[in-house]
């Protein structure tokens, strides 16, 4: 069975961020499909097809990419939602935040996120974390668990 | 207890007072008595002489009248009168000195209803005496029994009673001695009471005061040292209510250090957030200006042009790229440092023994190649354990002798020695030192040594400046004390005070470290003079 590619869905409140993120995916080899929205209640809508996504069937074959640090519903929550959700628990998340607070990354693990990455401030290390994540993705494959294909 | 420490001092006062109250009482009491009894026993003897005075005038008057009756003299008749008036007088006497005893009192009177009698008689007698021609009737009448049984009638009842008072006397006597035992044991009572009164009272105050405000004073001492307090003192008085506002600022303080470091450690991480844009968009631009760079060069424009655009593009863009870039390496390793200050009150310390020696022969071993580039020498000296966290003392070592090798002199080779010595002051504390022939520091510089991002030697070693300040909470936290004794030129040495034993109170959990430790890094130059943070995570 030929398993699509996946989408992404990045998850980051802060603009500069996600242009970052995007571009250096982007550089890295990353061909897939790249769907940004601005905090954690955006991106369980987009993922369940609810709210402002209403028109759009639900997406269960993403990838997540979240923030910890964003407004209305925090990267944490959104984790501990998707994965109490049997539709969505098989969804993989990668935490990626500027928190290096060892009980925030324990507590991330804890509610099953897949990788925990800090964003780190100099730039080479930040193009590393991209570039590993680019690997990650090019061999996460996902089977659809969602309700409707 | 529940009463306040001036009541309770008005009772430590009263107490005694009133028991010594009491035993003044007691003992005028008993003055009054004995001197009762005295009195009585010279009263007494009062009796005695009046009853023997008022039996002698009797006896006058009865010889009188015998005189006279054989004589005629009338020298005796006034003799006779004399007698006659002052034995009812004094028999009157006698009667009101008897006025408390009724039984004596009633002896007395039919002693004076006697003596009446026979005086009355006597004085008939007394009458026909004085006439010559009745002279010897008077003799005659003086020849009748009754004369001579009246006196001896009254001796008998005179003996009677003297001996009844002899008798009334031994017993006041007695009571007077009893008296005076009474007093002595009075005496030796009050003084057991007021003494065991007194020790009473010292065991309640020791209990209620003195005991108290150790606990209070160890409280203070625990604060000091940032541990754990006692549980708080009962009572309601000043010293309990002290030591609930006493509880009460430390939790405070607790609360205050905690949301201090929470604050800093959330503002650090609020700023990293902008560093990685600043970041990341100077490095991208300077990918745009690599790329400009090279479409110029390939594009056919005029060589002037190209040639204005490449030097643009490779001294003032690049230039300002590298100023950006460089400003943000700085502003990121002062917030790391920030954040490792604020984790280092943070993380939850694991008390033990901890094998100084070994852990400073860890410590040299892993600056090795340090030690050989600067061509110095390190001498390890004979370290005895210390009682705390075996990260956190790896730590202040690591940091004391990278410091110490950082600040050597060029001018010479460089000799650093680590090594112990008793503390004087503290038995349960061991005083380590680092010392160098390093550089020294500026007697001006020396207070600020130990404050955050203080550097004296920026030239000299990179870093931002906390390593120092890192290893005096490290060793505050331990309950210890650093200082340091310098001299410009001749080197410096700093020392440590550890605690050689258990403290008692210092429990796994300080007061103020909730948060789980934290385990990045090999701990070796914590807040030393590179900055290596990145490589102490992995994605």
């Amino acid at each position: 069975m030929a398993a699509e590619p996946i989408s992404i869905v990045l998850a980051e409140d802060d603009d500069g961020h996600a242009t970052l993120i995007q571009r250096n995916l982007q550089r890295s080899g990353v061909v897939n499909g790249i769907f940004r929205v601005k905090d954690g209640q955006e991106a369980l809508e987009l993922i369940r097809g609810e709210g402002s996504y209403s028109d759009q069937p639900s997406r269960g074959n993403v990838l997540l990419l979240l923030d910890i640090n964003m407004p209305r519903v925090d990267g944490v929550e959104v984790l501990r939602r998707l994965k109490a959700d049997p539709r969505t628990n098989a969804i993989p998340v990668i935490m990626l935040t500027t928190t290096d607070d060892p009980r925030e990354i324990e507590r991330c693990y804890q509610l099953g996120c897949s990788v925990y990455v800090t964003k780190p401030v100099e730039y080479s290390d930040f193009i590393d974390a991209i570039n590993r994540l680019g690997l990650f993705l090019q061999v996460v494959r996902v089977p659809y668990s969602g309700p409707a294909a | 207890m529940n009463l306040s420490i001036v009541k309770k001092g008005l009772i430590l006062a009263a107490i005694p007072f009133f028991t010594q109250l009491v035993f003044l009482a007691m003992l005028f009491k008993m003055r009054q008595d004995q001197l009762q009894a005295q009195e009585l026993a010279i009263h007494g003897k009062d009796v005695v002489v009046q009853t023997e005075g008022a039996f002698r005038r009797i006896m006058e008057a009865r010889s009188a009248v015998f005189s006279l009756a054989l004589t005629g003299d009338p020298v005796f008749v006034s003799l006779w009168e004399k007698s006659r008036n002052e034995a009812p007088a004094q028999l009157r006497t006698l009667r009101t000195l008897l006025r408390d005893d009724p039984p004596q009192q009633t002896r007395i009177d039919q002693i004076t209803q006697q003596t009446e009698e026979a005086l009355t008689r006597l004085g008939a007698i007394v009458q026909s005496a004085r006439q010559p021609r009745t002279r010897s009737e008077a003799v005659a009448a003086l020849g009748e029994p009754w004369v001579l049984r009246f006196v001896d009638d009254l001796r008998v009842q005179v003996n009677e009673f003297l001996g009844e008072e002899a008798r009334l006397g031994s017993e006041r006597q007695r009571r007077l001695e009893r008296v005076r035992e009474e007093e002595t044991w009075t005496l030796i009572g009050g003084a057991g009471l007021t003494l065991l009164s007194t020790i009473l009272l010292a065991l309640a105050f020791q209990r209620s005061i003195s005991g108290r405000l150790n606990v209070l004073m160890e409280n203070v001492r625990h604060l000091a040292l940032g541990e754990q307090l006692a549980t708080p003192l009962g009572g309601r008085d000043e010293l309990g209510k002290l030591d609930q506002v006493f509880h009460e600022m430390a939790d405070t303080l607790v609360e205050k250090n905690r949301e201090n470091e929470m604050f800093v450690y959330s503002v650090s991480h609020d700023l990293r957030s902008p560093l990685v844009n600043l970041q990341g968009f100077s490095q991208e631009l300077a990918l745009v200006f690599r790329d400009l760079h090279r479409i110029v060069m390939e594009s056919n424009v005029p060589a002037s042009v190209r040639q204005r655009v490449t030097d643009l593009l490779d001294r003032d863009a690049n230039e300002s790229i590298q100023f950006i870039q460089t400003a943000v390496r700085r502003l990121a390793t002062i917030i790391d440092a920030l954040l490792r200050l604020s984790r280092v009150g943070r993380v939850v310390y694991d008390w033990q023994q901890v094998d100084v020696r070994a852990t400073v022969q860890r410590v040299v071993t892993a600056l090795g190649n340090t030690i050989d580039e600067r061509g110095a020498r390190v001498v390890v000296g004979e370290l005895p354990p210390a009682w705390g966290d075996p990260t956190a003392i790896e730590q202040i070592f690591a940091n004391l002798v990278s410091n110490a090798l950082n600040y050597l002199d060029p001018a010479r080779p460089g000799v650093i020695e680590v090594g112990s010595q008793e503390d004087r002051q503290n038995d349960d504390k061991r005083i380590y030192y680092v010392k160098d022939n390093g550089l020294g520091i500026d007697a001006d510089h020396l207070p600020k040594v130990f404050l955050a991002f203080q550097r004296l030697h920026p030239t000299v070693a990179p870093g931002e400046g906390i390593g120092l300040p890192l290893v005096r909470r490290m060793v505050e936290r331990h309950g210890g004390r650093i200082w340091v004794e310098s001299e410009v030129g001749q080197g410096s040495t700093f020392f440590v005070s550890l605690p050689a034993q258990p403290r008692e109170g210092a429990t796994n959990a300080p007061a103020w470290s909730a948060a789980a430790r934290d385990g990045s890094g090999s701990g070796l130059t914590e807040g030393g003079e590179t900055n290596t943070w990145q490589q102490s995570r992995s994605a």
